[in-house]
């Protein structure tokens, strides 16, 4: 049966954005991982599974791949105080520092975290199932439990070591 | 009754509401241990539910998108696609004879940000070191952002909806365009990026690759980058 990508559309990719802006930081590299694993779908559909844990898959893959190789330029770019780009729309000063504050400070805690273990943990908040998540970490139903329980143990432990 | 601990992913069960070998609930209610282990879990995930809400109440708004579109564009591509090596000869006829849509060509040339815009030239991806580039094309309330990957090996078209009738067009990384196809008027212009009015005589917009036009269908393709967008 043909997904309704229009309906995952509307009911996920508020969440799938905001997952991705605190697993990546990026928030133009968000953008792009949303509107690149929706066109994805539309041009390769899964075949089975969970449609939302293939779209969280994709769009992880695309921020964690996109981040590797631009991170060095981005870094450098930032360095030398380039301007954002013309086209993006003027943002309140308070609206940005109270979103950059949210994210810093989970993304401070997150960036102690394995890679998997942050997918876990963001998608356990974004109420997630088991097994969405262990198709979209590529594991078994049974072991995301283990893994999210440490995961757990790990973001408590960096949650102290901010507070210090 | 459980005899030995409960591991953790039957804590996190218990944690999350799911369901446990039998004996699990009873054995951590009794268990001063396992007790213990669970609290802890449950304090861990309830400072991370703190923390991600505080960022969920802030986070920014998701962009655009109108699946509707995407989808109509999608069964344009899948027509194209049946048109088949007819249709891209067609386009790269098109492309060699008419100067406007030969003159819209991305370049790498720079040193280090190696991606520029040149009338006249062809493209030559990859270049001395790594580039990449977005084109970001809006006209009448549509949105095309066109991707190149880093290496060239596959190429993203975005289509949304966002207010406006303007076409910009971004390089990333930061570059200076320095040259720009006829019709096309600089708006403004940064080290980033280029806002660029279009002259009603253009009836088309197209990034070139040297190896002639990617039309609509071939999304992500080996080849460079190329589309065109008809603007009238």
């Amino acid at each position: 049966m043909a997904l309704d990508v229009g309906r995952l559309f509307r009911e996920h990719h508020q969440a799938l954005y905001r997952y991705l802006v605190a697993f990546g930081g990026d928030e133009a590299t968000a953008k792009d991982a949303v509107q690149f694993a929706f066109l994805r779908m539309l041009e390769r559909p899964p075949e089975d599974g969970s449609p939302r844990a293939w779209l969280y898959r994709v769009a992880t893959n695309a921020v964690v791949e996109w981040t590797r190789s631009e991170g060095h330029r981005r870094r450098l770019a930032q360095d030398r105080g380039y301007p954002p780009a013309l086209g993006d729309p003027p943002e309140e000063a308070s609206r940005r520092a109270e979103v950059n504050d949210a994210r810093d400070r989970l993304q401070r805690v997150l960036s102690r975290l394995e890679e998997r273990d942050r997918t876990l943990l963001l998608m356990r908040e974004e109420g997630f199932t088991h097994r969405e998540m262990a198709e979209a970490v590529g594991t078994t139903t049974g072991s995301v439990g283990t893994l999210l329980a440490r995961a757990l143990k790990k973001a408590g432990a960096a949650m102290a070591e901010e507070m210090q | 009754m459980m005899k030995s601990h409960c591991t953790e992913g039957t804590l996190l069960a218990i944690l999350d509401g799911l369901p446990v070998d039998a004996g699990g609930k009873e054995h951590v209610a009794e268990c001063p241990e396992c007790g213990a282990a669970l609290a802890d879990l449950a304090g861990h995930a309830s400072a991370f539910g703190e923390l991600a809400t505080s960022f969920r109440v802030a986070a920014p708004t998701p962009p655009a998108f109108d699946p509707a579109f995407t989808a109509s564009m999608t069964e344009r591509r899948q027509g194209r696609r049946r048109t088949g090596i007819a249709v891209v000869a067609a386009g790269i006829a098109l492309v060699l004879l008419v100067p406007p849509v030969r003159g819209w060509v991305v370049t790498a040339v720079a040193e280090f940000w190696p991606f520029e815009t040149s009338p006249g030239a062809e493209v030559h991806g990859g270049g001395p070191g790594p580039s990449a580039a977005t084109v970001s094309i809006q006209q009448e309330g549509t949105f095309l952002r066109l991707f190149v990957s880093e290496d060239f090996s596959s190429v993203s078209v975005v289509p949304s909806r966002e207010p406006g009738a303007t076409v910009r067009i971004a390089v990333t990384p930061p570059s200076p365009i320095t040259a720009l196809p006829d019709g096309f008027r600089v708006e403004t212009t940064k080290t980033t990026s280029v806002t660029l009015a279009v002259s009603p005589s253009i009836t088309s917009l197209e990034v070139m690759s040297d190896d002639g036009p990617i039309w609509n269908g071939a999304i992500p393709h080996p080849l460079r980058a190329a589309w065109t967008v008809p603007l009238r």
